[in-house]
């Protein structure tokens, strides 16, 4: 068990009400995440009087770029759907990790097993889900078109810091809004080191103006992802999650 | 996702057990699942086949159906199997088909009484009793889930998707009934944590209409209570439920059976009177009736 320490999740979650305007393309700055072990989901909140002109196909294209999963949400459902999007990425990412382990071994994946054998893979799955540390990196779109609705934004994010608390497993969780102070910058809400009872303190940073630089903001999140998991491991390095599952 | 995939007369046949099954109709979908309304080629029976691709939320539910069936409480799950379309695995679950209503789109037409209110938290407090007792949380308990059955005259719950052990983390929740959304709590696998979505089952029962923690605080909905609601005791009992939830399941149910049996009481009592007044009126009518027979035959004789 000693093991489970080392393997980690590491996500990131963009919210994001918009287009990418400013700085370079979100899409190779997921792709770049993903080459590092750090998948990237994404929500997109849609504004409830436009109904749904044309879903934003940044969204997914990031989505997919990065390795994660995507979802459309209004702003009213936004903390259900970022609870429901971590948990999602935490399994699907296992059950990725999984799935490759069983393809070298032989040759199929799980959706090749019969239900009953398969059921028990799964069952160690949803245990494990519970259990693996998750390093969880929310990027929240600031920008000017975000002022109506920062105020649910913060509190799905406290909300989403409730269902983490409640989990088996150690949890990281770091707030960045973007953009910062300047126009293509993104600003630190929360660190992985603050305490989580100034959650909620941090989070009366998030001042909406200005545009939406996404590319900036992920590289950044990665970045600071890689710092922490570098902090906390030490010389050890990182044991990946396909290693701990052979194991 | 399965609105080509899954129309009306399409045939299924499971991957593992080759068992036919005729998709009749579009049942319901909620979370990752779409439902429909199949019949067996084997047996011509109706089932309801739960259809997804997320085999590890659909695996945790037929799992924790096979543990629970038997309970009337809980619809029966039969098979569990996939199928292959346009390169896609789809997993299923063959389900219970119930002929009824769900409780939402029941009280959307037609408001309940007081009675039936409390009879329907009276049952819910007992199926939480059987997953309470062997170490289960219900978590996402709501009105759509349960259906009314009518022909057999039962509630039944037919989505266990939010059933998590005890001491875990509550995975699937509605905002409306969760504690964590109106600030009641932490969205946390324990046994109140069932206690408090039922009891948004029974304020949303009362109020007969949608509660939202985005809009509403818990403050609000306490005042509509007190408003709607003119039995003290029931209120005071729902607002010590949503601040802290400081009964527990048992203290719960009697209180909620006592409260049942003072209405049907109170009810056998307004019947009593509107019997009384009924037999007032035959005896004054026959009364009259009696009189004027007598007259008419004084008239006659004379």
């Amino acid at each position: 068990m000693e093991k489970n320490n080392k393997a980690v999740i590491r996500e990131i979650i963009l919210v994001t009400d918009g287009q990418s305007n400013i700085g370079g393309d979100p899409v190779e700055a997921a792709r770049q995440a993903l080459r590092k072990n750090i998948t990237v989901s994404t929500i997109g909140i849609i504004d409830q009087k436009e109904q749904q002109e044309k879903p934003f196909e940044e969204v997914i294209n990031i989505a997919d770029a990065g390795g994660g999963h995507y979802e459309y949400t209004y702003i009213d459902n936004l903390s259900q759907t970022i609870h429901t999007l971590s948990h999602k990425t935490v399994t699907s990412t296992i059950q990725d990790a999984v799935n490759k382990q069983l393809k070298e071994l032989i040759g199929n994946d799980l959706n090749h097993m019969p239900p009953e054998s398969r059921s028990k893979v799964l069952n160690y799955i949803d245990k494990y889900s519970d259990e693996i540390p998750i390093c969880c990196c929310v990027l929240m779109d600031c920008s000017g078109s975000m002022a109506s609705k920062i105020h649910s934004a913060r509190n799905s994010i406290l909300d989403l810091l409730d269902s983490f608390q409640n989990r088996k497993g150690k949890i990281d969780l770091a707030v960045v809004g973007f953009p910062g102070d300047q126009v293509d910058t993104c600003k630190v809400l929360h660190h992985f080191n603050d305490h989580f009872s100034e959650m909620e303190r941090n989070l009366y940073q998030m001042k909406p103006k200005g545009g939406t630089p996404t590319a900036t903001a992920i590289n950044y999140a990665v970045k600071l992802i890689e710092e922490h998991m570098h902090r906390g491991n030490n010389n050890n390095g990182i044991m990946t999650l396909e290693e701990y599952v052979v194991g | 996702m399965h609105e080509a995939l899954c129309h009306p007369g399409k045939e299924i046949i499971g991957k593992w057990k080759k068992k036919q099954y005729q998709v009749l109709k579009k049942l319901g979908m909620g979370g990752t699942a779409e439902v429909f309304l199949v019949e067996s080629k084997l047996d011509n029976k109706l089932y309801a086949m739960k259809i997804s691709q997320d085999s590890l939320s659909l695996n945790r539910e037929y799992q924790l159906l096979k543990k629970f069936t038997g309970i009337a409480f809980v619809v029966n799950v039969y098979e569990m199997d996939d199928f292959h379309e346009k390169g896609n695995v789809y997993h299923y679950l063959l389900l219970d088909y119930i002929q009824g209503e769900d409780l939402k789109s029941y009280t959307e037409k037609k408001k309940l009484k007081m009675l039936t209110i409390l009879g329907i938290i009276l049952i819910l407090l007992r199926g939480l009793e059987t997953f309470h007792e062997t170490g289960y949380i219900l978590g996402d308990l709501k009105l759509e889930n349960i259906m009314f059955d009518q022909v057999k005259r039962q509630i039944k719950l037919i989505d266990l998707g939010g059933v998590v052990e005890k001491g875990g983390t509550v995975k699937e929740y509605t905002p409306a009934y969760d504690r964590a959304a109106w600030r009641c709590g932490m969205r946390k696998a324990e046994e109140s944590y069932d206690l408090f979505t039922l009891t948004m089952v029974l304020v949303r029962l009362i109020l007969g209409e949608q509660i939202n923690p985005t809009r509403q605080k818990k403050e609000d909905i306490i005042e509509k209570i007190k408003k709607t609601n003119g039995n003290e005791t029931l209120t005071s009992l729902i607002v010590d439920m949503i601040k802290s939830q400081k009964y527990n399941r048992k203290q719960f149910a009697k209180k909620i059976n006592e409260l049942y049996n003072i209405e049907k009481l109170s009810l056998i009592k307004q019947k009593e009177i509107k019997t009384d007044k009924l037999v007032n009126k035959i005896f004054k009518f026959s009364f009259v009736l009696l009189i004027l027979t007598s007259l008419l035959l004084l008239i006659i004789n004379k």
